[in-house]
């Protein structure tokens, strides 16, 4: 064994250069498979909260927030009021784009187009600018029934009691813990004569000066609290709107995103693997070359007394090597390309993206390209002993 | 001593069937020098690969020491060829990326001698038989014809085998070269090694003890020179 392992060591060497191009050439079809099959990317932080079930459908109900806070929040549905005006819409999470402005006082319709689910809103919230357009991970919601309300639903509209933190509250035939209330101020002025928003400061009840940032507002069971404000005189909503879009719906356009993403990867995927099949041919017209000085190669081994199971367990060794650097070097290089990738779709949809990294799909390309090999071997072992060392030598 | 008794071997080429060797009996004593010649295609590679285990016979025994080789397992072959032949052919057949040293320590390494320690002064002693012990860390393939030549004697003999096979040794080189070479093959017929030469070349033939001449794969002529 070690007189074959010092042999391998001789070989190697001898073959170093043969082994870095075709060590490359793995490389490269290691790490474009493995950049898509093993790197999971996962939705803008805030919408993946948002279906972690810990939003359990995307309707929330808010009373004087700012309409696009909300919809950084994932709303669909914005229960709010305009001073002076009653505002029912419909949000499209997808691109934020505003349905209509249904106007009870005849103000015109107004419509908002956003480009981008978040970056717009970062245009849009410079006229909030008591809010930072990063929705982060609510300290009080941690769980499916948990309710944060606005003062106004808590203590007027939804129940009859003053709510306080910490009590349960059945809403419809269900029971929520109150997490948190929020307490009006102060009030800012936008000057905007038509979409007169209020920036509000809210406190919680425990003293603590927060913002609407620090909290996501959830709502259990969306039809349960839409058919409390069916039940309140004051409330008015479009209930074709609210079912319009279903939560399927919205999955479904949360994961638009991911699939324009995943789309431009394998734009990149399909140009490096192009790039490894222009190699690959190009060393495949040179393959005669190599099966013959291959062939030489056994020859000169045999001629000095090598046993056929030393020369097939040397070019085993050379490649099984090869594939594990390559399949290490890959997986490497497609976590750097995610994390480039995923740079650059945070600048362009202005939210952030996350990346999980698949150990198990390395591993199982390693194991089926070594496996593949000790197969092609099994067959290239059959040739070695077949090969005659006389003929080669006439034929030299 | 080497036995080879009605050795016949066939080659297929599509239908038909060449005969390169035709009932070939000889008898070699040990320490012997032999010249194989004859015209291109009368059998004296095929012969040569025969005796030392590179090709099988179609029919007929080749028995060395008393052992038949024709019988040998592939394994048993391999190791015979490594511990007891040496082989010197007309390309030389070193492997052009490994140094001298490298492919004069080959033939040990396969043998199972893995060890720098044991291995060195071996190498370094058939260097210096050669002629080329300045050479060591050289790679082969920047070497002239006639010191790879050497280099391949060194690494035929490295092993201290028994028998000696060369197949038209100086094909490749000159004059002064295969002076050379010859008496290198010379000093170690003198040392006790069996030689088996193929050669085109008379005066190459001459330095042999014995001639074999083949023709159309059969023996014409078996001369023992004085």
């Amino acid at each position: 064994m070690r007189s074959a392992l010092r042999f391998l060591f001789l070989e190697m060497n001898f073959l170093r250069r043969t082994i870095i191009i075709i060590g490359l050439i793995l490389t490269v079809f290691c790490g474009a498979f493995l950049s898509v099959v093993s790197v999971r990317n996962d939705l803008p932080v805030g919408i993946m909260n948002m279906l972690d079930g810990r939003w359990l459908d995307m309707t929330c109900i808010v009373e004087d927030i700012p309409l696009a806070y909300a919809k950084s929040l994932g709303a669909t549905t914005v229960f709010g009021r305009i001073k002076g005006v009653t505002v029912d819409t419909v949000l499209r999470t997808e691109y934020g784009q505003l349905d209509t402005i249904q106007d009870s006082q005849g103000i015109e319709e107004l419509e908002y187009s956003y480009k981008g689910y978040f970056v717009d809103y970062q245009e849009s919230a410079k006229m909030f600018a008591a809010y930072d357009d990063t929705p982060r991970k609510g300290k009080w919601i941690d769980g499916p029934n948990q309710i944060c309300l606005s003062q106004t639903i808590a203590n007027h509209k939804a129940f009859t009691q003053k709510l306080t933190v910490g009590d349960s509250v059945t809403v419809g035939d269900r029971e929520f813990e109150v997490v948190g209330i929020f307490y009006l101020t102060d009030m800012l002025d936008t000057h905007n004569s038509l979409l007169n928003y209020a920036h509000f400061y809210l406190s919680l009840d425990d003293g603590a000066d927060v913002t609407l940032n620090e909290a996501y507002l959830t709502c259990a069971n969306a039809q349960t609290l839409l058919s409390i404000y069916e039940q309140t005189s004051r409330a008015r909503y479009n209930a074709r709107s609210a079912a319009r879009i279903s939560e399927k719906e919205i999955n479904r356009y949360q994961y638009d995103i991911i699939d324009d993403i995943e789309l431009v990867k394998a734009f990149f995927l399909a140009v490096e693997l192009l790039l490894g099949m222009i190699i690959f041919f190009i060393l495949f017209s040179l393959m005669s070359i190599f099966y013959r000085q291959r062939k030489v190669n056994i020859c000169r081994m045999k001629l000095l007394g090598a046993r056929n199971s030393t020369i097939t367990f040397i070019y085993t060794f050379i490649t099984v090597l090869m594939i594990l650097c390559a399949v290490m070097v890959g997986a490497a290089l497609s976590l750097l390309f995610n994390k480039w990738y995923m740079g650059l779709c945070a600048d362009v949809f202005g939210c952030d993206f996350s990346s999980t990294f698949n150990v198990i799909a390395p591993i199982i390309l390693f194991f089926a390209l070594t496996a593949v090999t000790i197969l092609i071997f099994l067959r290239f072992h059959r040739k070695i002993r077949n090969t005659t060392v006389a003929r080669e030598v006439r034929v030299e | 001593m080497i036995n080879i008794q009605n050795v016949t071997k066939q080659f297929k080429t599509g239908r038909e069937t060449f005969c390169a060797l035709n009932d070939i009996s000889l008898n070699i004593a040990d320490a012997e020098f032999v010249a194989v010649t004859g015209r291109s295609g009368s059998g004296k590679s095929t012969l040569l690969n025969i005796i030392g285990t590179l090709d099988r016979a179609t029919d007929g025994k080749v028995i060395i020491d008393g052992c038949d080789v024709t019988t040998l397992s592939p394994r048993k072959m391999a190791h015979f060829r490594n511990a007891q032949m040496g082989f010197i052919f007309q390309s030389f057949y070193l492997e052009p990326g490994y140094t001298v040293y490298d492919n004069v320590e080959l033939p040990l390494i396969i043998g199972g001698s893995y060890s720098r320690a044991h291995n060195r002064p071996l190498v370094e002693e058939a260097l210096k038989l050669v002629g080329l012990s300045d050479k060591a860390k050289n790679k082969a393939n920047t070497l002239s014809g006639g010191e790879q030549q050497r280099v391949a004697i060194a690494r035929a003999i490295i092993n201290n085998p028994k028998y000696l096979f060369a197949d038209e040794p100086c094909g490749n080189l000159d004059t002064a070269n295969s002076r050379n070479v010859m008496e290198l093959l010379h000093k170690l017929h003198c040392d006790g090694h069996t030689i088996i030469m193929v050669t085109h070349d008379e005066e190459d033939a001459k330095q042999a003890d014995r001639i074999v001449t083949l023709l159309d794969g059969r023996i014409k002529s078996d001369e023992k020179r004085a």
